[in-house]
């Protein structure tokens, strides 16, 4: 299988800043690398401001780099726009939100929103939409009832679901988790980590997961990298990197969260 | 009082009917600010239930014509045969108020149309795209806020000849600031949410976005603008008219009534007094409903 030894992304030295002078730059991502191997599912680690959700940004396309280069299963795309992402890939890359409230058009139902990308993609006809809509659905653990819903009448973990759904539905290749989880409560949490475990098998999609909570990512991941001040300190399996930390912010990490034993 | 607390009671684990504080206040609270907003709701139809059954009394019957003189009733004061009294002509004053609502109406509608539509389209593109699209649509905003009114009347005028078409272009371009900022500052709140990130990842248009998804947000706060917007238009046309700036002699709206009045004001304030009265119910009425829409928006966002 060429598939599995294939690199899904590649990202090389790459640099970004929100900075709108060029004189007086801040860089956010500092000569960053980092391969993510197809089928995997990367656990992304660091404190607050570290530049997690700045990487999300980039690889989705929402920003771009200021220098670098970002590889999508082998072609560059850190200068496409959104737009030209979706021409090129037929299978491309999707993303979770930490908010699920926010995610959410508060006045159109669950259904229309999940249908939506469908509808835009055009590829199916109107009945077949719908009947795909609702299996994914189904798929994400919510009943045809939620069909017709409106945000507002679904909890966060609902919502976090069908979230999920709206992203896998247009079968990405990549998905990006951004703190799925961090703003539900502890049970509701393992529901959502569970329920990505099981989709990951029946969608097969590699998953970046963002995340501060290392718990979350050792329960989850395969491997982890871990980011201090803009760029990747250490990178490897979860087992090795969590019971064996090489760098030193790594090890404090670690051991502040309780780890280290 | 009763009617309400009944609402509250429930029986415990004991079987004890008890009443739920906290719910009452809850309910209370935005209970009032319902009762505002309807009662609001409601004076503001009451006002203008008025002009509409005047228009639909002069789509039946008009006691006299509109531009029939009788020299021999000049300034009569209002009686039983002349409700409103008679002007400087002799006319009927009663019949020219409702034979005027219509055009009043209507020029109303045409500035609000294009204040509307044009600030929409500003309004909605700078603020779902940001950056220097907002630059230029602020500037084009900041611009038509600087002409007075009057002004670009005169421009009109002197440039076309006096019409209602240009009384309708004139003010309906004066109109385009207030509405661009409603929508804009809706759009700017919206824009920045993760839905829109995520329509966008899933390839949605930007007319897709704009339209589907962030103006039926903005949908109460833009009719809240457009009752008050047509409020406006109602004094900014009797304004241009008074002026005689408006609309010509041969049509009738109440600002060129209050126009023609001024000339006999001390002789016949009665012939001032119909339009000035119809111009405040007609503003007035708007005005409420505008502030009854805004209420129920703003509710919607506490919840």
């Amino acid at each position: 299988m060429t598939g599995e030894l294939q690199n899904i992304l590649e990202i090389n030295n790459i640099y970004a800043s929100y900075s709108t002078s060029l004189r007086k730059l801040e860089f956010v991502l500092e000569d960053l690398s980092l391969v993510m191997k197809s089928g995997e599912c990367l656990g992304m680690i660091g404190e607050s401001g570290s530049g997690k959700t700045t990487l999300a940004n980039l690889i989705t396309g929402f920003i771009k780099p200021i220098s670098g280069k970002i590889h999508f299963r082998g072609q560059e795309i850190q200068n496409l726009s959104l737009r030209q992402r979706i021409k090129q890939f037929n299978r491309g890359i999707q993303m979770v939100f930490q908010d699920p409230y926010d995610s959410f058009n508060p006045k159109m139902t669950i259904g229309k929103q999940l249908m939506e990308p469908l509808e835009i993609r055009k590829f199916l006809s109107n009945s077949e939409i719908e009947a795909k809509a609702r299996y994914t659905l189904e798929q994400v653990g919510l009943s045809a009832d939620y069909f017709s819903r409106y945000p507002h009448q679904l909890s966060g973990g609902q919502l976090q679901r069908v979230a999920l759904g709206c992203a896998l539905i247009v079968e990405p290749c990549l998905l990006i988790a951004d703190e799925p989880v961090s703003s539900l409560d502890v049970s509701v949490q393992a529901q959502v980590l569970d329920l990505i475990i099981d989709l990951r098998k029946k969608f097969d999609f590699s998953c970046l997961f963002i995340s501060h909570d290392l718990a979350v990512v050792y329960h989850l991941c395969d491997t982890v990298a871990v980011l201090n001040q803009g760029s990747i300190v250490e990178q490897g399996n979860v087992e090795e990197v969590f019971q064996n930390p090489q760098n030193v912010y790594t090890r404090q990490l670690i051991s502040d969260s309780g780890y280290g034993d | 009082m009763m009617k309400f607390k009944r609402k509250f009671k429930h029986k415990d684990k004991n079987n004890q009917i008890s009443f739920i504080p906290d719910a009452q206040r809850a309910y209370y609270r935005t209970s009032s600010i319902n009762k505002v907003a309807k009662l609001q709701f409601r004076i503001g139809f009451m006002l203008l239930l008025i002009p509409l059954i005047l228009f639909l009394i002069n789509l039946l019957y008009r006691p006299y014509d509109t531009t029939s003189m009788n020299m021999s009733e000049r300034f009569t004061a209002p009686n039983f045969s002349h409700w409103f009294g008679t002007d400087n002509y002799g006319r009927d004053i009663f019949t020219r108020v409702m034979s005027g609502l219509p055009l009043t109406i209507f020029i109303s509608i045409g500035i609000n149309l294009i204040g509307c539509l044009s600030g929409l389209l500003i309004g909605a593109l700078s603020g779902y795209y940001g950056g220097v699209v907002d630059y230029w649509g602020n500037r084009i905003g900041d611009a038509l806020l600087s002409i007075p009114a009057i002004l670009m009347g005169m421009l009109f005028v002197a440039t076309f000849g006096e019409g209602i078409w240009q009384v309708i272009v004139a003010l309906g371009i004066m109109f385009i600031p207030s509405y661009m900022r409603v929508i804009r500052s809706g759009f700017l709140e919206y824009s920045q949410r993760n839905f829109v990130k995520r329509l966008q990842l899933i390839g949605a248009s930007s007319g897709r976005i704009i339209w589907r998804h962030l103006f039926p947000q903005i949908r109460t706060r833009l009719m809240s603008a457009i009752a008050l917007g047509f409020a406006n238009a109602i004094l900014a046309e009797s304004s241009l008219s008074f002026l005689g700036l408006g609309v010509p002699m041969s049509q009738i709206t109440w600002g060129r009534m209050l126009k023609d009045a001024q000339g006999f004001l001390f002789q016949a304030p009665w012939s001032a007094i119909a339009p000035g009265l119809m111009i405040v119910i007609l503003v007035l009425g708007s005005f409420f409903i505008s502030n009854g829409l805004k209420q129920f928006s703003q509710q919607r966002n506490m919840t």
